[in-house]
């Protein structure tokens, strides 16, 4: 009969010391167990989970003290909101959910545990071997191409908007204001590129039409973020200030920003610009197309789920407002319907197509304007995380643990799909974690310069929900 | 106790809540909010005096409701500090609602306690004129009263005149007393001649009020009025059935007495003289203009100036001064809808009128007259023509024939004009041969000086500041003239005390008399005010209204119509009042405190302490056995908890140590019930553990003091303590009985007074199954305080699963907590009884004093580290951190190393892993993970 191998992270108070008092009591419980002792169930991170079922555990089980018990106060808390995370995110992506389980047993719950231990070890036991690890041989190098109808047009600039963006920058760095305009210029082959001013006299090179996909406030981590650790602690000297272009999921990414403390709200000058939609640039098809009425060419995918035309944070607000409809064209469930009858064997193998693609060029990260880890967890040569290898194991790592991280912080500005040379649907696993965040917590990112839901305590309802849940 | 009190290494304080801790061990800063007791504990001598007297009666917590105390109190016989507290929950909202600062919850107490010459003085305080205000005011505090909420207000203005009428009849008496109508106000103590004068110009409620206060503060004041009498729009506008001249003659009187100066019969037209030179016994260092609002108005139609036209002022100032008008005959129109229209109409009624009409633009529920008097009015004959418009005077041969009226549709006066619609065909004559106008009344600035020099304000009235100071320095205004219209008694009262202050401090600078202190309003909820009268804090009886003399007795004289409440209906009413404020300061106390202890001013302190360790002894809470029906307490009164018996048995307490039945008789058979509460599933799982102890304690009381039989209905007997097994035996001994058993139902007699018996299953052997006793005893078992999740948050303290506060570990270190620092004792932890309490208190003093002697603390080293060049400042671990142990300092996190407790949940949300926890890393953890898996 198939043993499976599962790791239980048992919190030292409680669950570590329910385990002793089932044994203490002579209980039985599985050898399938192996149990590891952290301080508390808060101290298990979903990279560890992540990590566990990518070395081949069938089953993970985390056990921690019941809510409110908590030697740490509220460490649990945050495992009750990360450890259902990860696992949606997982199973999203073809583990079979019922592999991970996260419960509660106190100290003289030592009959609980036992039977927790049990039960779960049956569930596993019955779900058969993990195959999570893809065993792929043929690489994928192909890119699946789509083919859409899609009418070429010239850009046009538009004069109005361009106009005010112009006046506006040259007024800002005429007063000195600020000291850089980060704004959108026209490079070659007829496509917008972003551009930097820093005298009125340059104003003249920006401009603004319905191409201008890219995520400026990226720059302002380079600009404005106060790194003061490398300088001598100097509070008076003056705080670097920038003027951005933004289109309203960029303000999203602004209030993100905010939220961690990157710089002062008083840093940043924004120029925001009603948006109605952006265009596809040439070189990319979308995954699902609509024809832009006006201009004949292809929306992007995200503009089809957002729901906002009207930047959330501005200083100044350039262009007409265009007419505000109250739902997204396309909902975060209708764009994810298809995966709800996927098996997870299914799952699987869409993602191995894609991941193996991956050559780990890291351009999805760099585009990212919330990717700002002075060094990044999975490029490290110490393979603690991840190898640097590209085969779809290390691949899916490193793309369900930014995932991760991006949860919570996400705005769906999707530059990480737009600059991915691979083509690879790195959105889905985003927007998988924006409607359970939305779900779970009601919360959508950049919506307020709040932090992800994932570090606060849980409110006395989610308790309740959680409690009933056991 | 005592001796902790007097120790002089320990400071207690009482009375006290703790709002927030910060720090960490060895530098905790505690934030302290030390409520105000209103007694100054360093003065009082626990003599309780003032207890004696405060007049307020409550519920006695500490007797768990079976006695009443008084608003100040001493928490028990034996309490340390002996201080007495006085209770406040807010000002009443009766006394917040009037512009005097009426303590009507005060006087209303001292009328239930038959003490109304206390309740006089109380009215004195800030009213001079009780007896105009039992009878005439618009009463806003009956309509902010709470009983409002329940039923109807209380007759609070009956209760007034009831005090002013009792005070009148026994006004030889009167000055044989001692007068406590200054006590507690900023004229209690005599202050000496300031050498300054105020003139005064107008002897009304306002000026006769700011002339009291300043005089009583040293200065000297001279009161000027144009009319023959002093009084005002009180003695001259106000007809005699509603108020008794030489009632309010007396009180006038008492005012004078005071010393003022009063200058009758003199127009004052030269205000800058006043101040500047010497005219009218002058120069004075301050005026106040106080001259009302005489001049009543009259519309300027066709005939209006024809000689029978008459004003509403004018008939009563002419009734009120004595004149023996007689209007026998006359078929008059009153033109007016207020109180002047509706006095004036049933003055002229009285004075013979034939026939007599009301005619006012408002409809009849939009008048603005009280709708009682115009109720009265009707029954006694006033005819109402509501809601039409005066076009014209119609006069036959030089006689006035009627008013000529169109009916109207009223919308309300727009910017101080009124807006209408008439309705067309309905014009008609209303019959008069005399015309009385009465709609509305304003000042007369003839006398003020023709330079501009004191501004009047649009639309009407005088322009002041915020002091009530016009335009001209040192001349200040109150009453009717400031607001432009006529308003009520109390609001010139009210606008006299202000103006005194204003004009004391403007006199005297930074000495002069402050503002006085606002308590915040006290709201009582539904269920507040059911839970008082559960108490038995309130009766439910209903209002008592006021009764007039028949109709037949009102005619052709000016009998008085309403009569005052006899003694008895004062008496009931008064047991109406739900006490809002709890104290009501009515200051009785402040007058019999030998010690001068008591501070009605004193306000909320706080405090920072800074300490090195904490030990929490927040004790526990009964558990309420109301939550178990079967058990029927609070619907038998003679089912009672072990607390309730231990006052009853206290020789202090409410029974003087009597044990008795809700009948007033001793039992003679008592059953104690063990376990309520306490190791049952449905509520709470764990044994209380004192309970069995004191139920034996309770059975020997019971035995040997009430002799009465007792039985024991017992789940397991739990006596585990040095010699408590003896203590068990000895009791079994003297005869107790002990039934094993779990009660499942009480039954009595007759449905609530009689027998009880008691039912319970699981009983042994040849055990009886029920005993039918007097007296049922619950031993009620021990719950966590209401606030210990509030408390534990705020000193960071943990609590097990029965929501007890919880130790660092049940064996090792019972004393400590989590929280490094902060050390428990006592029933907050787990129940316990008072050794284990005691020993448990003692071992944490004994960790407390171990950390103060060595002066160093030795840390945990599994703690977390940042890598400070991979970390990206996002602030998640800060957020993330139970402990608020980390912060971003120049961009980057840092760990408080006190502060840090070692759970790694910062090294778990860290998305760069700059964060990590020593000895419990990422690599040392996934090591594991992989030998595990191999």
């Amino acid at each position: 009969m198939f043993e499976p191998k599962i790791i239980a992270y048992l919190c030292t108070w409680c669950s570590y010391t329910g385990a002793d008092t089932a044994g203490i009591s002579r209980l039985k419980s599985p050898a399938n167990i192996r149990a590891i002792r952290v301080p508390c169930s808060g101290r298990v991170s979903p990279e560890i989970i992540l990590r566990t079922f990518d070395q081949g555990a069938d089953g993970v089980l985390v056990l921690g003290c019941h809510i409110g018990e908590c030697h740490y106060d509220s460490g649990n808390h945050r495992t009750a909101k990360r450890l259902p995370a990860i696992r949606t995110l997982m199973s999203f992506a073809g583990l079979e959910p019922e592999r991970l389980r996260l419960d509660w047993v106190s100290a003289s719950e030592g009959e609980r545990f036992a039977r927790i231990v049990n039960e779960f070890t049956d569930t596993v036991r019955s779900l058969g071997p993990v195959r999570w690890r893809i065993e792929s041989t043929e690489k994928i190098n192909k890119r699946e191409s789509v083919s859409s109808p899609r009418v070429q047009k010239q850009p046009q600039i538009f004069l109005p908007e361009t106009q005010a963006i112009r006046e506006k920058a040259r007024e800002l760095l005429t007063n000195q204001e600020v000291e850089c305009v980060i704004g959108y210029e026209m490079g070659t082959h007829n496509r917008t590129r972003p551009a930097f001013v820093y005298s009125p006299d340059e104003a003249d090179r920006l401009v603004w039409n319905q191409e201008c996909t890219h995520n400026l406030t990226r720059y302002l981590n380079d600009k404005l973020k106060v790194k003061q650790k490398a300088q001598s602690g100097n509070s008076q000297e003056k705080k670097p200030k920038a003027a951005v272009v933004a289109k309203p999921c960029d303000s999203r990414t602004i209030n993100v920003m905010l939220a961690e403390n990157r710089f002062e709200r008083d840093q940043v000058y924004v120029i925001g610009v009603e948006c109605g939609g952006i265009l596809e640039t040439a070189h990319r098809q979308s995954l699902s197309a609509k024809v832009s009425e006006d201009s004949g060419g292809v929306y992007q995918s995200k503009c089809l789920r957002c729901a906002e035309h009207t930047p959330l944070i501005a200083d100044v607000l350039i262009g007409q407002a265009t007419p505000a409809e109250s739902t997204p064209s396309i909902s975060q469930e209708e764009w994810l319907a298809d995966w709800d009858g996927m098996s997870p064997a299914e799952r699987i193998s869409f993602w191995n197509a894609q991941f193996d693609r991956c050559i780990r060029c890291y351009a999805c990260r760099q585009a990212c304007p919330i990717c700002d880890c002075p060094s990044c967890l999975y490029e490290r040569d110490d393979s603690l995380w991840v190898g640097m290898g590209t085969g779809p194991n290390q691949n899916r790592t490193f793309h369900l643990g930014r995932a991760y991280h991006l949860a919570g912080r996400c705005v769906d500005c999707n530059e990480c799909e737009q600059v991915c040379p691979m083509e690879i649907p790195i959105s889905l696993l985003n927007l998988a974690m924006a409607k359970e965040l939305d779900h779970v917590y009601g919360f959508r990112a950049g919506r307020a310069a709040e932090p992800p839901p994932f570090v606060t305590i849980l409110t006395e309802d989610f308790i309740a929900r959680v409690v009933e849940e056991g | 106790m005592v001796s902790v009190g007097r120790h002089e290494n320990i400071k207690l304080l009482t009375y006290s809540e703790v709002e927030s801790v910060s720090g960490y061990v060895g530098n905790f800063n505690v934030h302290v909010h030390r409520k105000p007791r209103y007694i100054d504990e360093s003065q009082c001598t626990g003599c309780g005096k003032c207890a004696e007297v405060c007049p307020i009666e409550i519920s006695n917590s500490f007797d768990l409701g079976l006695s009443m105390r008084k608003a100040s109190y001493r928490h028990s016989a034996q309490a340390v500090p002996g201080a007495y507290t006085i209770e406040k929950a807010g000002v009443a909202p009766c006394r917040s609602a009037c512009p005097t600062d009426q303590r009507a919850q005060g006087y209303i107490a001292l009328i239930r306690q038959k003490r109304y010459a206390d309740a006089y003085w109380a009215i004195r305080r800030e009213h001079p004129f009780p007896s105009v205000c039992g009878r005439v005011c618009n009463h806003r505090c009956e309509d902010a009263c709470s009983r409002g909420k329940y039923d109807e207000p209380v007759n609070i203005m009956g209760l007034k005149r009831f005090v002013a009428d009792w005070a009148y009849a026994h006004r030889d008496e009167l000055p044989n007393m001692r007068d406590k109508s200054l006590v507690g106000t900023p004229f209690q103590h005599h202050h000496p001649p300031t050498g300054k004068k105020v003139a005064i110009i107008g002897a009304g409620p306002a000026g006769l009020t700011a002339a009291l206060d300043l005089i009583r503060l040293g200065h000297a004041v001279t009161v000027f009025d144009s009319l023959p009498v002093a009084g005002g729009m009180m003695r001259v506008g106000i007809p005699p059935h509603r108020l008794p001249i030489d009632m309010l003659d007396w009180e006038i009187q008492q005012v004078i007495d005071e010393g003022v100066d009063i200058h009758l019969n003199t127009w004052v037209d030269d205000i800058p003289g006043l101040l500047e030179n010497g005219s009218l016994g002058g120069p004075y260092q301050a005026v106040l203009i106080a001259t009302g609002a005489h001049k009543a108005k009259k519309l300027s139609i066709r005939n209006s100036n024809h000689p029978d036209n008459w004003l509403s002022l004018d008939v009563l100032r002419r009734v009120d001064l004595g004149e023996k008008l007689d209007l026998s005959g006359k078929k008059i129109v009153v033109l007016g809808g207020g109180n002047v229209a509706l006095d004036t109409s049933r003055t002229v009624l009285r004075l013979g009128a034939d026939e007599v009409r009301m005619a006012c633009l408002e409809s009849r529920g939009e008048m603005p007259g009280f709708d009682w008097e115009i109720g009265v009015a009707e029954e006694e004959g006033v005819k109402m023509c509501p809601g039409r418009v005066f076009k014209e005077i119609v006069v036959k041969d030089e006689k006035i024939t009627g008013v000529r009226c169109m009916e109207i549709v009223f919308h309300g006066f727009k910017r101080g004009r009124p807006d209408f619609d008439e309705v067309p065909g309905t014009e008609h004559i209303l019959p008069a041969d005399l015309v009385i106008w009465a709609i509305g009344q304003g000042p007369d600035f003839s006398f003020l000086p023709s330079d501009g020099s004191i501004n009047t304000r649009y639309p009407v009235g005088i322009q002041t500041d915020e002091d009530m100071m016009t335009t001209l320095p040192g001349v200040f205004c109150a009453g009717d003239v400031h607001r432009g219209m006529t308003f009520f008694v109390v609001d010139a009262i009210g606008e006299g005390h202000q103006a005194a202050r204003s004009m004391d401090r403007y006199l005297r600078g930074e000495n002069g008399l402050k503002e006085p202190r606002k308590l915040p309003v006290v709201e009582l909820g539904q269920k507040d005010i059911e839970e008082k009268f559960a108490r038995g804090e309130a009766d439910r009886r209903p209002r008592i209204p006021v009764s007039s003399i028949p109709i037949g007795e009102r005619w052709e004289n000016f009998r008085e119509v309403d009569l005052t409440m006899t003694e008895a209906e004062a008496l009931a009413e008064s047991e109406r009042c739900l006490r809002c404020g709890i104290c009501s300061e009515c200051l009785e106390c402040v007058a019999a405190c030998e010690r001068g202890a008591i501070n009605h001013e004193m306000q909320d302190e706080y405090l920072d302490l800074k300490v090195g360790t904490i030990i929490l002894a927040t004790g526990f809470k009964d558990f309420d056995p109301a939550k178990i029906p079967e058990l029927s307490y609070g619907k038998f009164p003679n089912v009672i908890t072990s607390m309730e018996f231990e006052r009853m048995i206290n020789s202090s307490g409410p029974t003087g140590g009597k044990v008795l039945l809700h009948n007033g008789r001793p039992p003679r058979s008592v059953a104690i019930l063990h376990c309520i509460g306490s190791r049952d599933e449905n509520y709470h799982s764990y044994c209380s553990r004192a309970c069995c102890m004191y139920s034996l304690k309770i059975a020997q009381l019971v035995h040997d003091y009430v002799e009465a039989d007792v039985y024991e209905i017992y789940r397991d007997m739990r006596t585990f303590g040095k010699d408590y097994e003896e203590f068990y035996n000895r009791t079994r001994k003297k005869g107790v009985h002990f039934y094993h058993g779990r009660v499942n139902q009480i039954d009595s007699e007759d449905g609530r007074y009689g027998g009880l018996t008691v039912r319970w299953n699981e009983s042994f052997y040849n055990q009886p199954d029920h005993v039918t006793v007097d007296m049922v005893i619950l031993s009620t078992g021990f719950e966590p305080q209401e606030d210990t999740a509030q408390v534990a948050s705020i000193f960071g303290v943990s609590r097990s699963h029965d929501g007890f506060f919880l130790e660092r570990h049940p064996k090792l270190a019972p004393v400590e907590t989590a929280s490094e620092g902060i050390y428990l004792a006592g029933a907050c932890q787990s129940p316990k009884d008072i050794p284990d309490s005691v020993a448990q208190a003692g071992a944490a003093a004994a960790a407390a004093l171990s950390l103060i002697d060595q002066g160093i603390i030795a840390l945990d080293p599994s703690i977390a580290e940042v890598n400070q060049a991979r970390c990206a400042g996002c602030g998640q671990c800060v957020a993330s951190c139970p402990y608020q142990a980390i912060e971003l300092h120049n961009g980057a996190a840092q760990v408080n190393e006190y502060l840090c407790k070692g759970c790694g949940t910062c090294a778990a949300s860290c998305p760069n892993k700059a964060m990590s926890l020593i000895h419990y890393n990422d690599r040392q953890i996934l090591a594991e993970m992989i030998g595990a898996l191999a």
